[in-house]
């Protein structure tokens, strides 16, 4: 009997079912008055999109960049050169930041032969090129520092093991040994030109120390170190023997030129005392000049009835003092820089 | 707020507070979609309201009750559901058996105590489930289709009195 109540409810509920027009047409009329938010129909998946390309690609470039499974020849490893070179063109703005990062990655690119050699797998010319590239940039990065000594050491080793590795791997590659003899010779011809660079540059740096240590005025013209000659003169001159002995002690003078008095036994023939020695005051002049004026002569002997012994002639000269001896060395310290073209 | 949420919220109720309308209304077709109109713009007007630890049926039921409650005052009192058995009667006049039998049924619901005679209403006439309903009037469904079991019972007795 329920069931049959049940139904006729039912029924009573379908008759009192709304039109279908009338729905339609009031949810129309009623979705009409809510405002539109297409764009973010249309964002929204892109947005989602990007989200999901930035994070896979950052993933992706975390891996390349740190994995030692992305080798060359790896599909990910343009990532990594691509994340490298974004690093060095942040770092261009100081030299400091860029010979770290050059330096960072020649050792990866080390490292990358070592692991390389490690599985035996097959290298390239332009796997030699490319260590060859690293070594070069870190060189000439660290060249454009002040005081490139402490990356030298480094490169250095990075250089050699990089070169031994390479050379070994040659003999199993003979298809490489050409190209690694090539880069060979380019990395020694940049080796040399560094060095040869870095030694002025150090030459350099001592040269000024010395002048700055002598009190003398100095400056760089030509890439040398050029002091006022007619200060030299002067300051030696009035140098104290104390202040002297200090210079001496400090910059070595005495293993550089070696100043010995002479004492010789003149004749009886008077013959006029002779200048203490010295040497001309160093001058810009660039023809190079005598560097100590000899004494005169002393006039010959007569001869005697004697068995003729002809004897040296002598020459009497006061005994030096020794700060006369210690300002010679030097004067005799600064011709010999002149001499070889250091300072001017 | 979102076209797209407040056009499932509309599919879902619509023919269910229509129907609660047309009862209230007397059966009257053009009335019940007039208020239901209404109705529903005040919900859309309240949707950003909308507290979701309400149950959308209790919330749509209570907004349609008061604008019944509110236009009737203006108007005339609330039709009984006896006026909508007369009116459902009414329209199918000299129609089968089966019409008449519901008209009966109608007039016996509405001998029914006003809280039994509601739950048949909105549980057999409207199409409320008993979850909708136990949040409406703070009973659980369990209770609710106890009590529903008694109702039927009652009808039935009725029914056979006559």
């Amino acid at each position: 009997m329920n069931l049959i109540i049940k139904r006729r409810l039912n029924q009573l509920c379908k008759r009192a079912e709304p039109d279908r027009d009338f729905t339609v047409a009031l949810k129309r009329h009623l979705i009409k008055k809510i405002p539109s938010r297409w764009h973010i129909h249309i964002l929204k998946p892109v947005a989602g999109v990007a989200t999901f390309a930035i994070i896979f690609g950052m993933t992706t470039g975390v891996y390349a960049y740190g994995s030692n499974s992305v080798l060359p020849h790896h599909l990910l490893y343009p990532v990594r050169t691509n994340i490298e070179r974004m690093e060095r063109a942040l770092a261009t703005d100081d030299p400091n930041d860029y010979a770290d990062v050059a330096l960072k990655h020649l050792e990866k690119r080390v490292h990358e032969i070592d692991v390389m050699d490690e599985r035996s797998a097959s290298v390239y010319e332009e796997d030699v090129r490319r260590v060859t590239t690293a070594v070069q940039r870190a060189m000439h990065a660290a060249d454009a520092l002040g005081d490139p000594r402490p990356y030298d050491v480094r490169i250095r080793n990075a250089e050699v093991r990089s070169a031994s590795m390479l050379h070994s791997m040659a003999s199993e590659h003979p298809a490489l040994a050409h190209a690694i003899s090539e880069s060979a010779k380019d990395l020694g011809r940049v080796v040399w030109k560094m060095e040869t660079k870095r030694k002025e540059v150090y030459e350099n740096v001592s040269l000024r120390y010395e002048a700055e240590l002598f009190g003398l005025v100095w400056s760089i013209e030509q890439g040398k170190v050029v002091v006022e000659t007619e200060d030299v003169e002067q300051i030696i001159s009035n140098m104290r023997s104390e202040n002297v002995q200090e210079v001496i002690e400090t910059t070595g003078v005495t293993d550089a030129v070696t100043v010995e008095p002479t004492q010789t036994e003149t004749p009886a023939v008077e013959k006029p005392a002779s200048a203490p020695v010295v040497s001309e005051p160093v001058t810009t002049s660039p023809t190079p000049e005598p560097a100590v004026k000899e004494p005169a002569p002393a006039p010959e002997p007569e001869p005697v009835s004697e068995p003729t012994v002809i004897q040296e002639p002598v020459t009497e000269q006061p005994a030096m003092t020794e700060e006369e001896i210690i300002r010679e060395r030097l004067r005799r310290y600064f011709e010999k820089l002149r001499l070889q073209g250091k300072i001017e | 707020m979102k076209r797209k949420d407040f056009a499932g919220f509309y599919d879902k109720h619509v023919a269910r507070i229509y129907k609660f309308v047309f009862f209230r209304v007397g059966g009257d077709k053009h009335k019940a979609e007039d208020l239901t109109q209404d109705i529903f713009v005040k919900a859309l007007d309240a949707f950003d309201r909308y507290d979701p630890s309400v149950s959308e049926s209790a919330w749509i039921y209570t907004i349609a009750r008061n604008h019944i409650i509110n236009t009737a005052a203006k108007e005339r009192p609330q039709v009984d559901i006896e006026d909508v058995g007369h009116r459902l009667y009414q329209d199918w006049e000299g129609l089968s058996e089966r019409l008449y039998d519901e008209g009966r049924l109608l007039e016996a619901i509405q001998k029914l105590p006003k809280d039994e005679a509601d739950l048949v209403q909105m549980k057999y006439l409207e199409g409320w489930k008993y979850k909708e309903i136990a949040a409406i009037t703070n009973k659980t469904p369990g209770a609710l289709r106890v009590q529903m079991s008694r109702i039927l019972k009652k009808l039935r007795k009725i029914l056979k009195q006559k």
